[in-house]
């Protein structure tokens, strides 16, 4: 509302006022593209790419993890019931138990014998770091600590590797892994310990039950010897009497895990963790990890916090690089609680794009306004054009035609204004004219009262005069006769009757003094009534006359009318006599004849009259020169 | 409207100014690069560049932006067939990595126009700080492509804890190992008083005979084939003495690493590279489970002769394989911070390596040990370093696959070649079996 009130600044040309209105709407369109933008969450849905992306990333995970490690439970379940038919046979042949065998070297060796190469084909077959048996004897059982030691085979392959050659032996007789073409592994001992083992009083609660049943996943813990960190699956090998006879099961590696789970993925850094945790926190250094296939991996590490929900994406921190992800429980066996999956972007990552996207639509609105400022400068300018040249073309007199039929048609009617206002004009100036010849005549009758009432005045004066002569006359006449009247009361009695008859006489002259008095008042009066006839006849005149005037000034432009009075000075000699014929009245045939002069070269003076009074036709000239002439005369 | 675009243009400027006024780099925190990396630091063990890697990764690489992620730890003999298949693309292979460690060889084979050039991202103060020929050596084509990273040499080790039975019942004592005479020596006394057991298993064979010719004063000679002249006496004759050792059952070549010979009970001692220390059990442990301190001892490699010494300067270094400018200089940036002084020293000393600076190399002297084993082998490398001249193994196009087919031979008769001696064959005959079968190489 105030661009609208400010565009109402008279101030502002017809452009500018163009351009703000149009300017305005443009505005208002953008306004309600951001609205319906905001409306329709078009300014979060990069959060939500985010958390589409993930979650589908997610979904991958998590089929690939279950799949995995399905697998690895259902094969060492397998290898349980494999391994217990293996022994049972053998016992059965050899008429020993597993407890019998404990100290005797040749049936240790001889069980290893027979399962080290149906481990190495399984280590070989199955997606795993490594394959073990251990069973529940020991080689040498008046050793210290020997009911710590179980003998078995632990077969192992570099977990970076795709390839499975150069298979390792971890644990178990390094002359039969020799024999088979094994290698002992760097940190090789010949038997397992249980205290070492992950997790081993949990599997031993639950080898009572069935491998099927009892399968269980170990907590992550590093290889004795080794930098190596791994998880182990595990099941419980049973006899058919339900007798305990060992464990076996696979072994999957924080490497073997970084490596073959490594997830495709458009995101430049992302990091999937299997971990545990209860929901609120993650133990991600006691979890398994892995980056994307395109090169990036970062272990997480530490406890991981999850904070504040944006949009189902969750703030990982506690790391010293802090990721923003989504997290899912997972559940692997009846055995152990849930696990948690976890796929996390780099925070840095996520409010990037999230600038990124901010910053995109900043720049949209800045073009959109940098093409709707153009093209509200264009099209005003394209509109306008035409019509600035119609109004230069009204100020030249000049019309050329301008593509706009309002314009045109504004022109006819202008130009049709022009001719009445002409018509006008010339009536005017008749008028002007008959006013003129009235208030000659009217001057004249003037000057004729005057002159009769300067006559009557003369007249009165004399009339006054001689009256006072009269009455000095009289006057001293009354003196004498009263001289008379008191030399006659002083001879009062005997002039009695000359007193009366002088009386009677003096009384006659009296009233003819009185008679001559009031004929001579009658008189006067009657001139002064014909003076002020006079007087009215001429301020009738008079107030005609500033009428018309009056009436030339309010259609005449002051400051183009001074104009017209100082352009008078710059005219040249042939222009002002030219102007002052117009200015006696003269019409251009009468000035042609006058001066003898061609039309075209009247044309030409007139032209240059024109431009330097200030005037765009003749019927304005004299406009103005009745104008000027009018107040000469009045002595403006 | 002229006003606008003579703002945008400034503001454009004077990023442009700013931009320049930025630090050189393609680095960025808020944009982190990976580097993968191939090691050889304990394969199969605790492996201390591991702890390093993770500890750059939450120091200098969160602060530059650079994750470097181990995706192989390997053996030395393994790392540059893995490489080849990796940049083959050979079906079953790992990617190419970003930074590995090689020998020089092994770059050559690459193509050290395939790799980064460090003198790109060093100063040459900052390469001032290192030892000279250890650059020299990893420099190809006058592009120094192999960073030294860590250095080792061969020692002898030897299970101290049966050492001294053997010892205390024979007289022999490790002065006597100082020498290859006295070493055989000592090596038929233990086969006897262990009742036919290898005294000592020998990771690296060939590289023994090629010290043992340059310490005679001879010049080793090759073929075009990059094999040994078989003409050479001298060559033959300290080839015989090992191949006699190893017909007798005294000594042989390892199965894959000595170390696991000796941790067995296999073998009394073994030598192989300084580096296998980091492999070695505290315990050995016998078949019936029983066992024992290893109490390891290590012993310089015994001499040849009273002439100058030689002893072998080996070691991978790191190589980084040029993908992008900001990779190679994310690499660089590792290698920085993972040779600095102190921090290379105690790389080094965890890993029984040498050092490859020159700062690190002097506080060695002072380095407090927290083991025995440890200390042992860094007073035999000092003893080596101070007495012996350093020698570089050979790299010629396919030598190490002669080497290897040589040791495979070997390791499939030296049991049976023994068996026969114990049986009474002549000992010369047997041992010349051997050297057939090493003429047999081309």
């Amino acid at each position: 509302m105030r661009l609208l009130r400010m565009t109402k600044y008279p101030e502002w040309t017809l452009k500018r006022k163009l351009f703000g209105y149009m300017l305005l709407l443009a505005a208002v369109l953008i306004l309600t593209v951001m609205v319906g933008f905001f409306l329709l969450g078009r300014f979060v849905i990069t959060q939500k790419d985010v958390y589409d992306t993930l979650d589908v990333q997610m979904e991958v995970f998590e089929r690939d993890i279950e799949t995995h490690f399905d697998h690895l439970f259902a094969a060492s379940i397998r290898l349980s019931y494999n391994m217990s038919e293996m022994l049972e046979e053998y016992f059965a042949d050899n008429d020993v138990s597993i407890r019998s065998i404990t100290d005797s070297a040749d049936d240790i060796a001889a069980l290893q014998e027979k399962m080290i190469e149906h481990l190495s084909f399984k280590l070989l077959q199955e997606e795993c770091s490594g394959v073990f048996v251990m069973l529940d004897t020991t080689i040498n059982s008046a050793l210290e600590n020997s009911d710590l030691s179980r003998t078995g085979i632990y077969l192992q392959i570099n977990g970076y590797e795709d390839s499975s050659e150069n298979m390792l032996l971890y644990r178990g007789s390094s002359n039969i892994a020799k024999r088979h073409g094994i290698m002992p592994h760097r940190k090789w001992r010949l038997e397992f310990r249980t205290d070492l083992f992950p997790n081993y009083d949990k599997i031993m609660e639950l080898s009572s039950d069935l491998p099927e049943t009892a399968y269980y996943l170990t907590d992550l813990f590093k290889l004795p010897g080794t930098s190596d960190e791994v998880m182990l699956l595990v099941s419980p090998i049973k006899g058919s009497d339900g007798s305990f006879l060992g464990v076996c099961g696979y072994e999957v590696s924080k490497s073997f895990f970084m490596t073959h789970h490594a997830q495709p993925s458009k995101l430049d850094h992302m990091v999937c963790l299997l971990s545990p945790g209860d929901g609120n926190e993650l133990y991600s250094s006691m979890g398994l990890s892995c980056g994307i296939s395109k090169g990036y991996y970062r272990a997480p590490s530490g406890v991981l916090t999850l904070e504040g929900e944006r949009g189902g994406l969750l703030e990982f921190s506690g790391d010293s690089v802090p990721y923003i992800g989504i997290t899912r429980p997972i559940s692997f066996t009846p055995n152990n609680e849930d696990s948690y999956l976890s796929v996390m972007l780099l925070k840095d990552d996520y409010d990037r794009s999230i600038r990124k996207s901010t910053l995109q639509n900043l720049l949209l609105l800045v073009f959109v306004l940098f093409f709707a400022v153009n093209c509200c400068l264009f099209f005003s300018r394209r509109f306008l054009s035409p019509l600035l040249k119609g109004l230069e073309q009204l100020k030249s007199d000049r019309h050329a035609g301008t593509n706009i039929p309002e314009i045109d048609d504004l022109f006819e009617f202008l130009a049709e204004k022009d001719r009445k206002y002409e018509e006008k004009v010339n009536d005017l100036i008749r008028e002007n004219r008959t006013a003129l010849i009235e208030k000659e005549s009217l001057l004249r009758d003037h000057e004729k009262a005057q002159q009769r009432l300067d006559e009557l005045l003369l007249a009165l004066k004399v009339k006054d005069r001689q009256h006072e002569e009269a009455l000095l006359i009289l006057d001293r006449e009354k003196r004498e006769i009263q001289r008379e009247k008191d030399k006659l009361i002083s001879e009062n009695i005997s002039a009695q009757g000359d007193r009366d008859e002088l009386l009677s006489s003096l009384y006659k002259k009296e009233l003819e003094y009185e008679e001559s008095l009031q004929l001579l008042i009658r008189e006067k009066n009657e001139l002064i009534e014909q003076v002020e006839q006079a007087k009215a006849n001429y301020t009738a005149a008079q107030e005609n006359l500033s009428r018309i005037a009056y009436k030339m000034r309010q259609e005449i432009d002051p400051d183009d009318y001074q104009c017209f009075l100082n352009g008078i000075r710059d005219l040249t000699a042939a222009e002002r006599k030219i102007f002052d014929l117009y200015f006696d009245g003269k019409s251009a045939k009468e000035i042609l004849d006058i001066l003898q002069i061609k039309e075209n070269t009247l044309k030409y003076h007139n032209k240059g009259i024109y431009s330097k009074l200030g005037v765009s036709s003749r019927k304005q000239l004299l406009q103005y020169a009745s104008l000027m002439k009018q107040q000469n005369e009045n002595g403006e | 409207m002229k006003r606008f675009v003579s703002l945008l243009v400034s503001a454009v400027l004077l990023m442009l100014l700013l931009t320049g006024c930025a630090e050189n780099t393609s680095l960025s925190p808020s944009d982190p690069v990976t580097v993968t990396l191939w090691h050889v630091y304990g394969e199969q063990a605790d492996s201390p560049m591991n702890r390093l890697v993770e500890e750059f990764n939450s120091s200098v690489g969160l602060e530059k932006g650079i994750v470097v992620s181990v995706t192989n730890v390997t053996g030395s003999s393994k790392i540059s067939g893995q490489l080849e298949a990796a940049i083959a693309g050979t079906p079953g292979a790992l990617e190419i990595p970003d930074l590995f460690s090689c020998h020089t060889n092994t770059a050559v084979v690459i193509g050290a126009d395939k790799l980064v050039d460090w003198n790109d991202f060093f100063t040459k103060e900052e390469l001032s700080d290192f030892v000279p020929e250890f650059i020299e050596d990893g420099t190809k084509d006058e592009k120094f492509v192999v960073f030294p990273v860590s250095k080792s040499t061969y020692a002898l080790f030897i299970n101290g804890s049966q050492f001294e039975r053997f010892s205390a019942d024979t007289g022999v004592n490790y002065d006597m190992l100082s020498t290859w005479e006295g070493f055989f020596d000592a090596a038929q006394k233990y086969y006897e008083w262990s009742g036919g057991k290898t005294f000592c298993a020998l990771d690296y064979l060939i590289r023994h005979v090629e010290l043992d010719v340059l310490a005679k004063g001879d010049e080793l000679e090759y073929t075009q084939n990059g094999w040994y002249d078989l003409e050479s006496e001298s060559v033959k004759e300290s080839f015989m003495m090992f191949a006699n050792a190893i017909a007798k059952g005294h000594i042989a070549v390892s199965d894959l690493y000595a170390n696991t010979q000796v941790m067995t009970g296999e073998a009394l001692s073994g030598i192989g590279s300084t580096a296998a220390i980091g492999y070695y059990n505290d315990e050995v442990t016998y078949p019936d489970n029983t066992k024992e301190s290893t109490n390891l001892q290590v012993l310089p490699l015994p001499r040849s002769g009273e002439g100058t010494q030689y002893m072998p300067q080996t070691g991978v270094g790191l190589a980084a394989y040029y993908k992008n400018e900001r990779k190679a200089e994310a690499a660089a940036e590792f290698i920085k911070w993972f040779t600095q002084g102190e921090r290379n020293l105690d790389f080094v000393v965890s890993t029984g390596y040498m050092p490859v600076n020159n700062a690190a190399f002097d506080a060695i002297e002072n380095y407090d040990f927290d083991s025995q084993g440890y200390l042992n082998l860094y007073s035999a490398i000092r003893q080596m370093r101070e007495e012996y001249i350093p020698v570089v193994r050979p790299d010629f196009d396919g030598y190490y696959d002669k080497v290897n087919e040589l040791y495979d031979g070997i390791r499939g008769m030296q049991a049976e070649l023994s068996q026969r001696s114990d049986s009474g064959e002549d000992v010369s005959v047997l041992a010349n079996e051997i050297w057939e079968l090493f003429s047999s190489i081309r």
